[in-house]
Protein backbone atom coordinates (compact mmCIF):
# COMPACT_ATOMS: atom_id res chain seq x y z
CA UNK A 1 0.00 0.00 0.00
CA UNK A 2 2.44 2.61 1.22
CA UNK A 3 6.37 2.71 -0.55
CA UNK A 4 9.04 2.13 2.04
CA UNK A 5 10.26 5.78 2.45
CA UNK A 6 6.57 6.20 3.16
CA UNK A 7 6.43 3.82 5.55
CA UNK A 8 9.51 5.15 7.10
CA UNK A 9 8.05 8.65 6.71
CA UNK A 10 5.06 7.39 8.92
CA UNK A 11 7.16 6.16 11.52
CA UNK A 12 9.03 9.08 11.89
CA UNK A 13 5.76 11.03 12.73
CA UNK A 14 3.98 8.74 14.90
CA UNK A 15 7.37 9.13 17.16
CA UNK A 16 7.30 12.79 16.56
CA UNK A 17 3.37 12.80 17.78
CA UNK A 18 4.33 10.91 20.52
CA UNK A 19 7.24 13.51 22.08
CA UNK A 20 5.32 16.29 21.13
CA UNK A 21 2.10 14.78 23.76
CA UNK A 22 3.79 12.37 25.47
CA UNK A 23 1.61 13.50 28.61
CA UNK A 24 -1.72 13.23 27.17
CA UNK A 25 -0.83 10.05 25.36
CA UNK A 26 0.54 8.75 28.62
CA UNK A 27 -2.44 9.99 30.76
CA UNK A 28 -4.87 8.40 28.20
CA UNK A 29 -3.43 5.10 28.23
CA UNK A 30 -3.40 4.47 31.57
CA UNK A 31 -7.29 5.88 31.65
CA UNK A 32 -7.90 2.83 29.28
CA UNK A 33 -5.59 0.61 31.15
CA UNK A 34 -7.76 0.97 34.75
CA UNK A 35 -11.27 0.33 32.82
CA UNK A 36 -9.81 -2.84 30.69
CA UNK A 37 -8.31 -3.84 34.13
CA UNK A 38 -11.91 -3.89 35.52
CA UNK A 39 -13.37 -5.67 32.56
CA UNK A 40 -10.45 -8.32 33.06
CA UNK A 41 -10.71 -8.90 36.30
CA UNK A 42 -14.58 -9.42 36.64
CA UNK A 43 -13.84 -11.82 33.86
CA UNK A 44 -11.46 -13.82 35.19
CA UNK A 45 -13.63 -13.86 38.72
CA UNK A 46 -16.35 -15.04 36.33
CA UNK A 47 -14.51 -17.76 34.96
CA UNK A 48 -13.09 -19.00 38.38
CA UNK A 49 -16.76 -18.72 40.11
CA UNK A 50 -17.16 -20.90 36.45
CA UNK A 51 -14.62 -23.24 37.76
CA UNK A 52 -16.03 -23.73 41.09
CA UNK A 53 -19.32 -24.66 39.85
CA UNK A 54 -17.73 -26.90 37.26
CA UNK A 55 -15.50 -28.64 40.08
CA UNK A 56 -18.66 -28.88 42.52
CA UNK A 57 -20.76 -30.82 39.53
CA UNK A 58 -18.24 -33.17 38.72
CA UNK A 59 -18.92 -34.73 42.04
CA UNK A 60 -22.55 -34.48 41.54
CA UNK A 61 -24.72 -37.29 41.15
CA UNK A 62 -28.60 -38.87 41.33
CA UNK A 63 -28.92 -41.35 43.61
CA UNK A 64 -32.05 -43.68 43.20
CA UNK A 65 -32.80 -45.63 46.49
CA UNK A 66 -34.20 -48.52 45.23
CA UNK A 67 -37.29 -50.62 47.09
CA UNK A 68 -36.31 -54.05 49.05
CA UNK A 69 -36.59 -56.96 46.93
CA UNK A 70 -35.79 -56.43 43.51
CA UNK A 71 -34.49 -59.07 41.64
CA UNK A 72 -31.16 -59.11 39.90
CA UNK A 73 -32.52 -58.61 36.48
CA UNK A 74 -35.06 -56.08 37.38
CA UNK A 75 -32.08 -53.77 38.53
CA UNK A 76 -30.16 -54.40 35.47
CA UNK A 77 -33.03 -53.71 33.00
CA UNK A 78 -33.29 -49.83 35.05
CA UNK A 79 -29.46 -49.87 34.66
CA UNK A 80 -30.46 -50.17 30.58
CA UNK A 81 -32.98 -48.28 30.73
CA UNK A 82 -31.00 -45.06 32.68
CA UNK A 83 -27.76 -45.58 30.81
CA UNK A 84 -30.08 -45.31 27.35
CA UNK A 85 -31.19 -41.83 28.31
CA UNK A 86 -30.11 -38.47 27.31
CA UNK A 87 -26.97 -37.27 29.26
CA UNK A 88 -26.55 -40.58 31.40
CA UNK A 89 -22.27 -41.23 31.77
CA UNK A 90 -22.70 -44.01 33.95
CA UNK A 91 -24.62 -45.79 36.41
CA UNK A 92 -23.60 -47.82 39.49
CA UNK A 93 -25.37 -50.40 41.40
CA UNK A 94 -24.30 -50.49 45.36
CA UNK A 95 -26.27 -53.69 46.73
CA UNK A 96 -27.63 -53.67 50.42
CA UNK A 97 -24.75 -55.64 51.22
CA UNK A 98 -22.23 -52.95 50.11
CA UNK A 99 -24.20 -50.15 51.56
CA UNK A 100 -24.34 -51.83 55.10
CA UNK A 101 -20.42 -52.21 54.80
CA UNK A 102 -19.71 -48.47 53.31
CA UNK A 103 -21.72 -47.28 56.40
CA UNK A 104 -19.86 -49.68 58.63
CA UNK A 105 -16.76 -48.05 57.75
CA UNK A 106 -18.08 -44.92 57.73
CA UNK A 107 -18.97 -45.56 61.33
CA UNK A 108 -15.41 -47.07 62.27
CA UNK A 109 -15.10 -48.49 65.62
CA UNK A 110 -19.12 -47.76 66.53
CA UNK A 111 -19.60 -50.26 63.68
CA UNK A 112 -20.58 -52.50 66.64
CA UNK A 113 -23.90 -50.77 66.52
CA UNK A 114 -24.87 -52.21 64.01
CA UNK A 115 -24.72 -55.73 65.01
CA UNK A 116 -27.73 -55.16 66.91
CA UNK A 117 -29.95 -55.02 63.97
CA UNK A 118 -30.91 -58.67 63.00
CA UNK A 119 -31.09 -57.35 59.51
CA UNK A 120 -30.13 -54.88 57.13
CA UNK A 121 -31.83 -51.44 57.49
CA UNK A 122 -30.08 -50.01 54.39
CA UNK A 123 -31.47 -49.84 51.04
CA UNK A 124 -29.97 -51.05 47.64
CA UNK A 125 -29.03 -47.85 45.05
CA UNK A 126 -28.27 -46.94 42.06
CA UNK A 127 -25.32 -43.69 41.65
CA UNK A 128 -25.98 -41.98 38.26
CA UNK A 129 -23.39 -40.01 37.03
CA UNK A 130 -23.62 -37.53 34.12
CA UNK A 131 -21.78 -36.38 31.14
CA UNK A 132 -19.95 -33.18 32.13
CA UNK A 133 -22.19 -31.53 29.35
CA UNK A 134 -25.22 -32.45 31.24
CA UNK A 135 -24.46 -31.40 34.62
CA UNK A 136 -26.45 -28.23 34.75
CA UNK A 137 -28.87 -28.75 37.71
CA UNK A 138 -31.94 -28.43 35.48
CA UNK A 139 -30.72 -31.67 33.63
CA UNK A 140 -29.97 -33.09 37.26
CA UNK A 141 -34.02 -32.33 38.00
CA UNK A 142 -35.11 -34.14 34.79
CA UNK A 143 -33.32 -37.47 35.62
CA UNK A 144 -34.51 -37.07 39.02
CA UNK A 145 -38.01 -36.28 38.23
CA UNK A 146 -37.90 -39.29 35.52
CA UNK A 147 -36.51 -41.96 38.10
CA UNK A 148 -39.17 -41.28 40.93
CA UNK A 149 -42.15 -42.17 38.57
CA UNK A 150 -39.83 -45.49 37.84
CA UNK A 151 -41.36 -49.05 39.87
CA UNK A 152 -39.38 -49.76 41.93
CA UNK A 153 -37.77 -46.82 42.93
CA UNK A 154 -38.06 -45.37 46.42
CA UNK A 155 -36.63 -42.18 46.84
CA UNK A 156 -34.23 -39.88 44.57
CA UNK A 157 -32.14 -37.52 45.81
CA UNK A 158 -29.49 -35.05 44.11
CA UNK A 159 -27.31 -32.51 43.93
CA UNK A 160 -28.88 -29.70 46.18
CA UNK A 161 -30.28 -25.73 45.69
CA UNK A 162 -26.92 -24.61 46.28
CA UNK A 163 -25.35 -25.50 42.99
CA UNK A 164 -28.54 -24.10 41.33
CA UNK A 165 -27.67 -20.38 43.16
CA UNK A 166 -24.12 -20.80 42.31
CA UNK A 167 -24.65 -21.05 38.62
CA UNK A 168 -27.16 -18.23 38.94
CA UNK A 169 -24.30 -16.34 40.38
CA UNK A 170 -22.06 -17.41 37.55
CA UNK A 171 -24.73 -16.05 35.05
CA UNK A 172 -25.51 -13.13 36.76
CA UNK A 173 -21.44 -11.86 36.75
CA UNK A 174 -21.79 -12.99 32.94
CA UNK A 175 -24.76 -10.03 32.91
CA UNK A 176 -22.09 -7.78 34.69
CA UNK A 177 -18.91 -8.75 32.33
CA UNK A 178 -21.13 -8.21 29.30
CA UNK A 179 -22.65 -4.68 30.58
CA UNK A 180 -18.93 -3.95 31.93
CA UNK A 181 -17.35 -4.73 29.09
CA UNK A 182 -19.95 -2.16 27.28
CA UNK A 183 -19.56 0.35 29.40
CA UNK A 184 -15.50 -0.13 28.81
CA UNK A 185 -15.39 -0.20 25.35
CA UNK A 186 -17.33 3.16 24.94
CA UNK A 187 -15.27 5.00 27.70
CA UNK A 188 -12.16 3.75 25.89
CA UNK A 189 -13.63 5.37 22.42
CA UNK A 190 -13.87 8.33 24.21
CA UNK A 191 -10.27 8.26 25.69
CA UNK A 192 -8.96 7.44 22.64
CA UNK A 193 -11.62 9.99 21.09
CA UNK A 194 -9.90 13.46 23.28
CA UNK A 195 -6.97 11.88 22.43
CA UNK A 196 -7.35 12.01 18.61
CA UNK A 197 -8.61 15.71 19.01
CA UNK A 198 -5.50 17.03 20.69
CA UNK A 199 -3.50 15.19 18.45
CA UNK A 200 -5.28 16.65 15.01
CA UNK A 201 -5.08 20.34 16.86
CA UNK A 202 -1.42 19.32 17.26
CA UNK A 203 -0.89 18.84 14.07
CA UNK A 204 -3.41 20.22 12.22
CA UNK A 205 -1.12 22.85 10.16
CA UNK A 206 0.90 19.54 8.43
CA UNK A 207 -2.34 17.93 7.65
CA UNK A 208 -3.35 20.76 5.86
CA UNK A 209 0.08 21.06 4.19
CA UNK A 210 -0.28 17.23 3.45
CA UNK A 211 -3.73 17.84 2.10
CA UNK A 212 -2.22 20.44 -0.21
CA UNK A 213 0.69 18.43 -1.25
CA UNK A 214 -1.36 15.39 -2.83
CA UNK A 215 -0.78 13.11 0.23
CA UNK A 216 -4.34 10.58 0.22
CA UNK A 217 -6.60 10.34 2.97
CA UNK A 218 -5.05 6.61 3.92
CA UNK A 219 -1.82 8.43 4.53
CA UNK A 220 -2.82 11.36 6.76
CA UNK A 221 -4.80 8.60 8.57
CA UNK A 222 -2.32 5.45 9.18
CA UNK A 223 -0.16 7.42 11.78
CA UNK A 224 -3.71 8.28 14.06
CA UNK A 225 -5.01 4.69 13.47
CA UNK A 226 -1.54 3.38 14.34
CA UNK A 227 -1.30 5.47 17.14
CA UNK A 228 -4.76 4.21 18.56
CA UNK A 229 -3.86 0.95 18.22
CA UNK A 230 -0.84 0.81 20.01
CA UNK A 231 -2.46 2.57 23.14
CA UNK A 232 -5.27 0.08 23.16
CA UNK A 233 -2.45 -2.77 22.89
CA UNK A 234 -0.24 -0.71 25.54
CA UNK A 235 -3.51 -0.16 27.63
CA UNK A 236 -4.63 -3.47 27.62
CA UNK A 237 -0.40 -5.31 28.41
CA UNK A 238 -1.02 -3.24 31.28
CA UNK A 239 -4.22 -3.67 32.32
CA UNK A 240 -2.80 -7.92 32.20
CA UNK A 241 0.08 -7.00 33.72
CA UNK A 242 -1.48 -5.55 36.69
CA UNK A 243 -4.10 -8.39 37.06
CA UNK A 244 -1.62 -10.96 37.04
CA UNK A 245 -0.13 -9.57 40.10
CA UNK A 246 -3.31 -9.34 41.05
CA UNK A 247 -3.83 -12.86 40.82
CA UNK A 248 -0.34 -13.75 41.86
CA UNK A 249 -1.25 -12.04 45.79
CA UNK A 250 -4.97 -13.56 45.51
CA UNK A 251 -3.86 -17.10 44.86
CA UNK A 252 -1.76 -16.64 48.14
CA UNK A 253 -5.24 -17.05 50.26
CA UNK A 254 -7.75 -18.37 47.85
CA UNK A 255 -5.69 -21.27 46.70
CA UNK A 256 -5.28 -22.28 43.09
CA UNK A 257 -6.99 -19.79 40.84
CA UNK A 258 -7.58 -19.99 37.03
CA UNK A 259 -5.74 -17.12 34.61
CA UNK A 260 -6.06 -16.43 31.00
CA UNK A 261 -4.26 -18.72 29.19
CA UNK A 262 -1.43 -17.49 26.63
CA UNK A 263 -3.98 -17.19 23.87
CA UNK A 264 -6.85 -15.03 25.18
CA UNK A 265 -4.13 -12.74 26.46
CA UNK A 266 -3.17 -12.57 22.97
CA UNK A 267 -6.75 -12.11 21.69
CA UNK A 268 -7.91 -9.14 24.26
CA UNK A 269 -4.69 -7.26 23.58
CA UNK A 270 -5.68 -7.63 19.98
CA UNK A 271 -9.10 -6.81 20.06
CA UNK A 272 -8.65 -3.86 22.36
CA UNK A 273 -5.97 -2.91 19.69
CA UNK A 274 -8.58 -3.09 17.02
CA UNK A 275 -11.25 -0.92 19.21
CA UNK A 276 -8.53 2.13 19.94
CA UNK A 277 -7.77 1.87 16.35
CA UNK A 278 -10.75 2.40 15.26
CA UNK A 279 -12.01 4.73 17.52
CA UNK A 280 -9.03 6.91 16.61
CA UNK A 281 -10.47 6.43 12.87
CA UNK A 282 -13.89 7.74 13.57
CA UNK A 283 -13.28 10.48 15.72
CA UNK A 284 -10.54 11.48 13.25
CA UNK A 285 -13.24 11.75 10.35
CA UNK A 286 -15.61 13.31 13.01
CA UNK A 287 -12.54 15.92 13.55
CA UNK A 288 -11.20 16.07 9.91
CA UNK A 289 -13.72 15.22 7.51
CA UNK A 290 -11.32 12.90 5.89
CA UNK B 1 11.98 17.35 -22.27
CA UNK B 2 14.27 15.33 -24.20
CA UNK B 3 12.12 12.05 -25.06
CA UNK B 4 9.35 13.10 -27.49
CA UNK B 5 7.03 9.94 -26.98
CA UNK B 6 3.73 9.78 -29.60
CA UNK B 7 2.04 10.67 -26.75
CA UNK B 8 4.21 14.33 -26.04
CA UNK B 9 3.89 14.93 -29.57
CA UNK B 10 0.25 14.40 -30.03
CA UNK B 11 -0.29 17.34 -27.55
CA UNK B 12 -0.37 20.72 -29.16
CA UNK B 13 2.36 23.28 -27.86
CA UNK B 14 -0.15 25.44 -26.85
CA UNK B 15 -2.89 24.17 -25.03
CA UNK B 16 -4.58 25.27 -21.50
CA UNK B 17 -3.13 24.06 -18.97
CA UNK B 18 -5.99 25.54 -17.34
CA UNK B 19 -9.41 26.08 -17.89
CA UNK B 20 -12.29 27.79 -16.38
CA UNK B 21 -15.77 27.31 -18.83
CA UNK B 22 -18.69 29.94 -17.43
CA UNK B 23 -17.71 29.32 -13.83
CA UNK B 24 -20.36 30.60 -10.82
CA UNK B 25 -19.43 29.95 -7.38
CA UNK B 26 -21.63 30.30 -5.02
CA UNK B 27 -21.94 30.38 -1.38
CA UNK B 28 -25.41 29.76 -0.01
CA UNK B 29 -26.62 33.25 -1.04
CA UNK B 30 -23.78 35.31 -1.83
CA UNK B 31 -22.12 34.79 -5.14
CA UNK B 32 -18.08 35.02 -4.92
CA UNK B 33 -17.57 34.48 -9.21
CA UNK B 34 -19.80 35.08 -11.81
CA UNK B 35 -19.43 33.15 -15.18
CA UNK B 36 -15.67 33.46 -15.25
CA UNK B 37 -14.00 32.07 -18.71
CA UNK B 38 -10.74 31.95 -18.46
CA UNK B 39 -7.90 29.71 -20.16
CA UNK B 40 -4.35 29.51 -19.53
CA UNK B 41 -1.94 27.90 -21.60
CA UNK B 42 0.66 25.43 -20.77
CA UNK B 43 3.16 27.49 -19.82
CA UNK B 44 1.45 30.58 -19.55
CA UNK B 45 2.05 33.49 -16.96
CA UNK B 46 -1.08 35.26 -15.61
CA UNK B 47 -1.66 38.12 -13.20
CA UNK B 48 -4.99 37.90 -11.40
CA UNK B 49 -5.65 41.33 -9.67
CA UNK B 50 -8.37 42.82 -8.10
CA UNK B 51 -9.10 43.89 -4.35
CA UNK B 52 -9.58 41.86 -2.07
CA UNK B 53 -12.83 40.10 -1.40
CA UNK B 54 -13.14 40.33 -5.10
CA UNK B 55 -13.02 36.29 -5.62
CA UNK B 56 -8.83 35.66 -6.97
CA UNK B 57 -8.14 33.57 -3.79
CA UNK B 58 -11.72 31.64 -4.59
CA UNK B 59 -10.57 31.13 -8.26
CA UNK B 60 -7.29 29.30 -7.08
CA UNK B 61 -9.28 27.22 -4.68
CA UNK B 62 -11.54 26.30 -7.69
CA UNK B 63 -8.26 25.06 -9.33
CA UNK B 64 -6.81 22.71 -7.22
CA UNK B 65 -10.30 21.66 -6.11
CA UNK B 66 -10.46 22.87 -2.77
CA UNK B 67 -13.68 24.03 -4.13
CA UNK B 68 -15.99 22.92 -7.05
CA UNK B 69 -17.59 25.33 -9.06
CA UNK B 70 -21.63 25.51 -8.42
CA UNK B 71 -21.98 26.07 -12.78
CA UNK B 72 -19.47 25.62 -14.97
CA UNK B 73 -16.70 23.58 -15.34
CA UNK B 74 -12.55 23.93 -14.26
CA UNK B 75 -10.37 21.96 -16.56
CA UNK B 76 -6.78 21.19 -14.66
CA UNK B 77 -4.33 19.27 -17.10
CA UNK B 78 -7.33 16.77 -17.87
CA UNK B 79 -8.43 16.49 -14.48
CA UNK B 80 -12.34 17.87 -15.28
CA UNK B 81 -14.35 19.55 -12.30
CA UNK B 82 -17.21 18.18 -12.98
CA UNK B 83 -16.49 14.11 -13.15
CA UNK B 84 -13.68 14.47 -10.14
CA UNK B 85 -13.40 11.98 -7.19
CA UNK B 86 -12.44 12.62 -3.81
CA UNK B 87 -9.75 9.96 -4.23
CA UNK B 88 -8.15 11.67 -7.24
CA UNK B 89 -7.36 14.84 -5.70
CA UNK B 90 -4.35 13.85 -4.18
CA UNK B 91 -3.51 12.96 -7.72
CA UNK B 92 -4.35 16.49 -9.14
CA UNK B 93 -2.34 18.42 -6.04
CA UNK B 94 0.72 16.56 -7.10
CA UNK B 95 1.00 17.99 -10.24
CA UNK B 96 -0.14 21.62 -9.15
CA UNK B 97 2.36 23.69 -7.45
CA UNK B 98 0.87 25.99 -4.22
CA UNK B 99 2.42 28.91 -2.37
CA UNK B 100 0.28 31.52 0.10
CA UNK B 101 0.66 34.69 1.42
CA UNK B 102 1.24 32.94 5.14
CA UNK B 103 3.56 30.43 3.29
CA UNK B 104 2.38 27.66 5.03
CA UNK B 105 5.21 25.80 6.18
CA UNK B 106 5.56 23.67 9.39
CA UNK B 107 7.19 25.21 12.09
CA UNK B 108 8.86 21.59 13.76
CA UNK B 109 10.58 20.64 11.03
CA UNK B 110 13.69 22.39 9.09
CA UNK B 111 14.24 24.08 5.94
CA UNK B 112 15.67 20.52 4.18
CA UNK B 113 12.37 18.43 5.13
CA UNK B 114 10.00 21.29 5.01
CA UNK B 115 10.86 21.27 1.24
CA UNK B 116 11.34 17.01 1.05
CA UNK B 117 7.57 17.38 2.83
CA UNK B 118 5.42 16.18 -0.86
CA UNK B 119 8.20 13.61 -1.75
CA UNK B 120 7.55 11.98 1.60
CA UNK B 121 3.83 12.20 0.97
CA UNK B 122 4.32 10.58 -2.18
CA UNK B 123 6.82 7.77 -1.13
CA UNK B 124 9.68 8.03 -3.51
CA UNK B 125 13.14 6.59 -2.74
CA UNK B 126 15.29 8.87 -0.54
CA UNK B 127 18.40 9.39 -2.67
CA UNK B 128 15.80 11.28 -4.90
CA UNK B 129 14.78 12.93 -2.26
CA UNK B 130 18.07 14.41 -1.13
CA UNK B 131 19.24 14.79 -4.28
CA UNK B 132 16.25 16.95 -5.66
CA UNK B 133 15.85 18.64 -2.76
CA UNK B 134 19.57 19.84 -2.10
CA UNK B 135 19.14 21.08 -5.90
CA UNK B 136 16.03 23.09 -5.72
CA UNK B 137 17.24 25.00 -2.44
CA UNK B 138 20.33 25.42 -4.37
CA UNK B 139 18.74 27.21 -7.01
CA UNK B 140 16.56 29.17 -4.70
CA UNK B 141 19.61 30.38 -2.83
CA UNK B 142 19.25 28.42 0.45
CA UNK B 143 21.14 25.82 0.27
CA UNK B 144 22.96 27.20 3.05
CA UNK B 145 19.93 27.27 5.39
CA UNK B 146 18.99 23.69 5.27
CA UNK B 147 19.67 22.26 8.33
CA UNK B 148 17.72 25.93 9.69
CA UNK B 149 14.02 26.47 10.82
CA UNK B 150 11.18 28.12 9.25
CA UNK B 151 11.62 30.77 12.34
CA UNK B 152 15.28 31.67 11.88
CA UNK B 153 14.69 32.72 8.14
CA UNK B 154 12.85 35.84 7.34
CA UNK B 155 9.65 36.03 5.07
CA UNK B 156 11.42 36.20 1.43
CA UNK B 157 13.73 33.35 2.69
CA UNK B 158 10.55 31.17 4.37
CA UNK B 159 8.53 32.14 0.97
CA UNK B 160 11.26 30.97 -0.95
CA UNK B 161 10.97 27.53 0.70
CA UNK B 162 7.33 27.47 0.35
CA UNK B 163 8.51 28.00 -3.99
CA UNK B 164 10.87 25.04 -3.36
CA UNK B 165 8.41 22.74 -1.99
CA UNK B 166 5.63 23.45 -4.49
CA UNK B 167 8.12 22.93 -7.16
CA UNK B 168 9.57 20.00 -5.56
CA UNK B 169 6.79 17.61 -7.16
CA UNK B 170 7.37 19.17 -10.93
CA UNK B 171 3.74 20.50 -11.09
CA UNK B 172 2.81 21.55 -14.65
CA UNK B 173 1.29 25.01 -13.26
CA UNK B 174 2.18 26.90 -9.98
CA UNK B 175 -0.83 28.86 -7.87
CA UNK B 176 0.50 31.88 -5.91
CA UNK B 177 -2.11 33.32 -3.77
CA UNK B 178 -0.72 36.73 -2.68
CA UNK B 179 2.97 35.71 -1.97
CA UNK B 180 4.01 38.99 -1.67
CA UNK B 181 1.43 40.29 0.73
CA UNK B 182 3.32 39.91 3.82
CA UNK B 183 6.65 41.03 2.35
CA UNK B 184 8.18 44.14 1.27
CA UNK B 185 8.58 45.53 -2.11
CA UNK B 186 12.13 44.78 -2.45
CA UNK B 187 11.55 41.46 -1.46
CA UNK B 188 8.94 41.53 -3.11
CA UNK B 189 10.14 41.86 -6.78
CA UNK B 190 12.87 38.74 -5.98
CA UNK B 191 10.42 36.56 -5.48
CA UNK B 192 8.33 37.92 -8.64
CA UNK B 193 11.57 37.27 -10.74
CA UNK B 194 12.08 33.67 -9.11
CA UNK B 195 8.44 32.79 -10.28
CA UNK B 196 9.45 34.32 -13.72
CA UNK B 197 12.56 31.91 -13.71
CA UNK B 198 10.12 28.93 -13.15
CA UNK B 199 7.69 30.27 -16.04
CA UNK B 200 10.75 30.35 -18.41
CA UNK B 201 11.65 27.01 -17.51
CA UNK B 202 8.11 25.81 -18.69
CA UNK B 203 6.28 25.52 -15.64
CA UNK B 204 2.77 27.80 -16.06
CA UNK B 205 1.89 30.41 -12.79
CA UNK B 206 -1.11 31.82 -11.93
CA UNK B 207 -0.45 34.61 -9.14
CA UNK B 208 -3.45 36.17 -7.47
CA UNK B 209 -2.74 39.64 -5.83
CA UNK B 210 -4.35 43.05 -4.92
CA UNK B 211 -1.40 44.99 -6.01
CA UNK B 212 -1.84 45.90 -9.35
CA UNK B 213 1.28 48.72 -9.19
CA UNK B 214 3.63 45.70 -8.31
CA UNK B 215 2.77 44.19 -11.40
CA UNK B 216 1.30 46.45 -13.80
CA UNK B 217 5.49 47.39 -15.06
CA UNK B 218 5.95 43.60 -16.29
CA UNK B 219 4.18 42.66 -19.74
CA UNK B 220 2.82 39.66 -18.60
CA UNK B 221 -1.28 38.93 -19.24
CA UNK B 222 -3.29 40.67 -16.36
CA UNK B 223 -6.57 39.39 -15.56
CA UNK B 224 -8.66 41.78 -13.69
CA UNK B 225 -11.57 40.47 -11.09
CA UNK B 226 -13.97 42.88 -9.33
CA UNK B 227 -16.91 41.68 -7.46
CA UNK B 228 -16.13 38.16 -8.80
CA UNK B 229 -16.49 39.12 -12.28
CA UNK B 230 -13.60 39.46 -15.35
CA UNK B 231 -13.31 42.70 -16.14
CA UNK B 232 -10.54 43.17 -18.04
CA UNK B 233 -7.78 40.98 -19.67
CA UNK B 234 -4.54 42.61 -20.35
CA UNK B 235 -1.76 41.78 -22.85
CA UNK B 236 -3.93 38.28 -23.26
CA UNK B 237 -3.54 39.41 -27.48
CA UNK B 238 -1.49 36.35 -29.02
CA UNK B 239 -1.02 33.94 -26.00
CA UNK B 240 -4.59 32.10 -26.04
CA UNK B 241 -6.96 32.64 -29.36
CA UNK B 242 -7.43 30.10 -31.39
CA UNK B 243 -9.80 27.31 -30.11
CA UNK B 244 -10.88 29.75 -27.35
CA UNK B 245 -13.81 30.42 -29.54
CA UNK B 246 -14.83 27.14 -30.55
CA UNK B 247 -14.57 25.93 -26.85
CA UNK B 248 -17.12 28.53 -25.97
CA UNK B 249 -19.32 28.48 -28.41
CA UNK B 250 -19.25 24.34 -28.24
CA UNK B 251 -20.12 25.04 -23.85
CA UNK B 252 -23.24 27.19 -25.26
CA UNK B 253 -24.77 23.93 -27.23
CA UNK B 254 -26.63 20.84 -25.63
CA UNK B 255 -24.08 19.48 -23.49
CA UNK B 256 -23.50 15.75 -24.68
CA UNK B 257 -23.27 13.88 -21.74
CA UNK B 258 -21.05 11.30 -20.96
CA UNK B 259 -21.16 8.18 -19.08
CA UNK B 260 -19.66 8.30 -15.50
CA UNK B 261 -16.53 7.12 -14.89
CA UNK B 262 -16.28 3.46 -13.40
CA UNK B 263 -16.17 3.26 -9.66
Amino acid sequence: MFTDSQVRYQFRELVRSFQRLKAVSLVSTLIMSVALTMLALFTLITINLHGVARSFQNEIEVVAFLEDGLGASEVQDMQQRLLAHYGVANVSYVSKGDALAEFRTQLGEDSDLLDVLDENPMPASLHIRMHEKSQSSEQLGVIAAWLREMAGVEEVRYGDQWVERLERYVSAFLVLDLVLGGLVVISALFVVSNTVRLTVLARERSIEVMRLVGATDWFIRTPFVVEGALQGAAAAGLAMTVLWGVHRYATRFVGPLVFYDAAQIAGFVALCAIVSAFGSLTSLRRFLRI
Amino acid sequence: MTNTTAESRAVPERHPIVSLFHVTKRYGKRVALTDITLHVENGGFVFVVGPSGAGKSTLLRLIYMEEFPSEGQVTVSGFLSSRMRRNRIPHLRRKVGLIFQNFKLLEDRNIFENVAFPLYVIGVNRNYIRKTVLDLLGRVGLYQKRNNFPHELSGGEQQRVAIARALVNSPYVLLADEPTGNLDPVVAREILKLLFRINIAGTAVIMATHDHELVRQYRQRIVHIEHGEIVQDENAFDRWSPGARELDEAWREEPLKVPPPEE
